[in-house]
């Protein structure tokens, strides 16, 4: 009963950490148990060694995109690839995935590199439809490659849940490549093919080499950071230590697009997305606790086990329930609500954690762009000023095409679980 | 989630002399609290590739460093309407019930954080009783201070909130649960 009252209380905005954080203390209390162990699970967000990687991560991300390497890039892209059929699109989408997987879904790539994409692609002579549609479910790429924030997140959270399985963020990084690479092939490959007939020389390109030596400083970056984590030699939080000196030496101090003033307002405002994150996550694991303690997933496994026969059954419900979720709820509070619930059931099905993430994040991130109401969606149609309905007709022809990823993702556990077992 | 666009209004309500000197001792200690993250972090890597060695308290003051990072900038978050927020139905009725419906809601957040500055006054007192230490010659107590003192900053926040309504809090266009 309490928790319909809860439910309906974040239905109307009651913020998300007071929703999950009455839950815990509620159920401590309905348990027998001192409340007080609410606040004592809640501590443990100072107790994780991986959570110092988030505000490193994502104050680099903020700051890039307040920067000019976005344009750089995308001058980049035009010099190297604007004669290719489609290859400013595909390079596009790598730019995407990069950037999200650094700053971690928030938004921040449909704003800062959405905004300087959609013109260059419309100049180069791509329809104003498959423009839009690619900038905006190209935004959501990326999720799935270290050294995303979900992807920490979803290890964090299983490693409460499911502590005896041994899940390394390590694992889960190496897991999400080729799923994350065959979402941007798949999109790729739609792009060469509305591409193939596009006149390239529309307009003059940038010069190679000026381009080039205008990222010097942005491009060995991707490849110290993933090169470093997927090699072993740095450890996850060093690679973010690394990136945001590297991303404030070099933007603050080299090439001076942000001044020392306004460098308090870029740490606050990624400290902001930090903290309210960091607070749900913390009486999440405070209810996780109590959830598990009351066996909770236990009794929901019982519930669903009649109605699906197979893993595979489970996997389709759950492809279709996180769809539906990641299109309501951001992509964190996703997370922090359902992985704690889902986690335990699949293993009771047989399905691998790491595997799991995967399909977890997969689903999510498609779950940004899908109508009606992908969060993805209203951000370009704010930023673009296009309506809502342009945006959706621009968006589902990607979407198709995610789809049909997603479901090689979900029935193709090696796709994700190679890489990790050969590596791990 | 909140979202990092330099034109989305910022959702403040307004602010006395004395917020706008706690925002401005919040926004220094966060930002001070960060650099000592990177410059530990860095040499905690030095340390480790040159001389094989590390500094054995770098890494729990660099998690402590990450609770005090969440509590001050939850609690800042609190002030610009930037706590993630579910808000399907809220969206859905009118302007002014919507108004109540939010002010409504910041109250019962409020009284939540006050709940919590109770809850963790309690585990402070406990850990004082033992007496362990976090790192060097830091109590552990002092480093989970700061969770009372972050949650009676987003309480005082959200009840403000409750109070004065905020205006600028809901753009039509606003992401569904961006702000609180």
């Amino acid at each position: 009963m309490i928790m319909i009252v809860l439910l309906v209380l974040a239905l109307f905005g009651l913020p998300l950490f007071a929703v999950i954080g009455l839950a815990a203390v509620i159920g401590f209390y309905d348990a027998g148990a001192n409340p007080v162990l609410a606040a004592l699970e809640f501590q443990r967000i100072g107790e994780l060694p991986v959570l110092v990687a988030l505000p490193l991560f994502t104050f680099a991300g903020v700051l890039l995109a307040r920067s000019g390497t976005p344009a750089r890039m995308v001058d980049l892209t035009r010099a190297l690839f604007g004669w290719m059929p489609g290859g400013l699109a595909i390079l596009g989408l790598g730019l995407f995935a990069l950037m999200t997987a650094f700053t971690g879904a928030s938004g921040i790539t449909v704003v800062a590199l959405g905004s300087l994409m959609l013109p260059a692609l419309l100049s180069a002579g791509y329809p104003q439809r498959f423009s839009l549609g690619l900038v905006t479910a190209g935004s959501s790429m990326g999720v799935l490659f270290a050294p995303s924030l979900p992807l920490i997140l979803y290890a964090v959270v299983a490693q409460q849940v499911a502590p005896g399985q041994g899940i390394r963020i390590e694992d889960l990084f190496l897991a999400g490549i080729l799923p994350g690479l065959l979402m941007l092939a798949v999109m790729a490959g739609w792009a060469m093919w509305v591409g193939r007939g596009i006149e390239t020389h529309v307009e003059a390109r940038p010069p190679i080499g000026a381009s080039v030596r205008a990222v010097a400083w942005e491009l060995p970056l991707p490849f110290v950071v993933l090169g470093g984590i997927y090699s072993g030699w740095l450890l996850v939080v060093e690679a973010a230590v690394v990136t945001a000196a590297w991303v404030l030496v070099t933007v603050v101090f080299i090439r001076r697009e942000v001044g020392i003033a306004e460098l308090g307002k870029v740490i606050a405002e990624a400290m902001m997305l930090i903290g309210a994150i960091l607070v749900v996550l913390g009486f999440s694991m405070a209810s996780t606790n109590i959830m598990i303690d009351t066996q909770v997933p236990q009794r929901l496994f019982e519930a669903v086990e009649p109605w699906l026969s197979s893993p595979w059954m489970f996997l389709l419900a759950l492809n279709v329930l996180l769809l539906i979720v990641g299109m309501i709820l951001d992509i964190f509070a996703a997370l922090v609500i359902m992985a704690p619930l889902i986690i335990p059931i699949a293993l009771a099905f047989g399905v691998d954690p790491v595997h799991l993430g995967i399909i977890f994040l997969a689903n999510l991130q498609i779950g940004y762009c899908t109508p009606p109401v992908g969060i993805n969606l209203f951000l370009a149609s704010h930023r673009f000023n296009t309506d809502i309905l342009t945006v959706y007709r621009s968006t589902l022809p990607f979407l198709g095409w995610l789809l049909i990823a997603l479901v090689i993702i979900t029935w193709w556990p090696a796709l994700s679980l190679w890489l990790p077992g050969r590596m791990g | 989630m909140s979202l990092v666009d330099p034109e989305r209004p910022t959702a403040e309500v307004p602010v006395t002399s004395i917020g706008r000197w706690v925002r401005h001792l919040e926004i220094g200690l966060i930002a001070l609290i960060f650099f000592a993250l990177v410059v530990l972090g860095l040499t905690q890597i030095g340390l480790r590739n040159l001389a094989d060695s590390a500094l054995p308290w770098a890494d729990p003051a660099m998690r402590a460093g990450v609770l005090w990072l969440a509590m001050l900038s939850a609690a800042l978050a609190a002030g610009e309407g930037r706590h993630i927020r579910i808000d399907l139905l809220g969206r859905l009725v009118p302007v002014p019930v919507r108004s109540l419906v939010d002010r409504a809601m910041f109250s019962i957040t409020a009284l939540f954080c006050i709940g919590m500055v109770h809850l963790s006054m309690e585990t402070i007192r406990l850990e004082r009783e033992f007496g362990d230490l976090a790192f060097l010659a830091v109590p552990r107590w002092l480093v989970l201070a700061i969770i009372p003192v972050g949650f009676a900053l987003m309480g005082w926040r959200f009840m403000r909130r409750a109070v004065l309504g905020a205006p600028g809090d809901r753009a039509p266009d606003d992401r569904p649960e961006s702000s609180g």
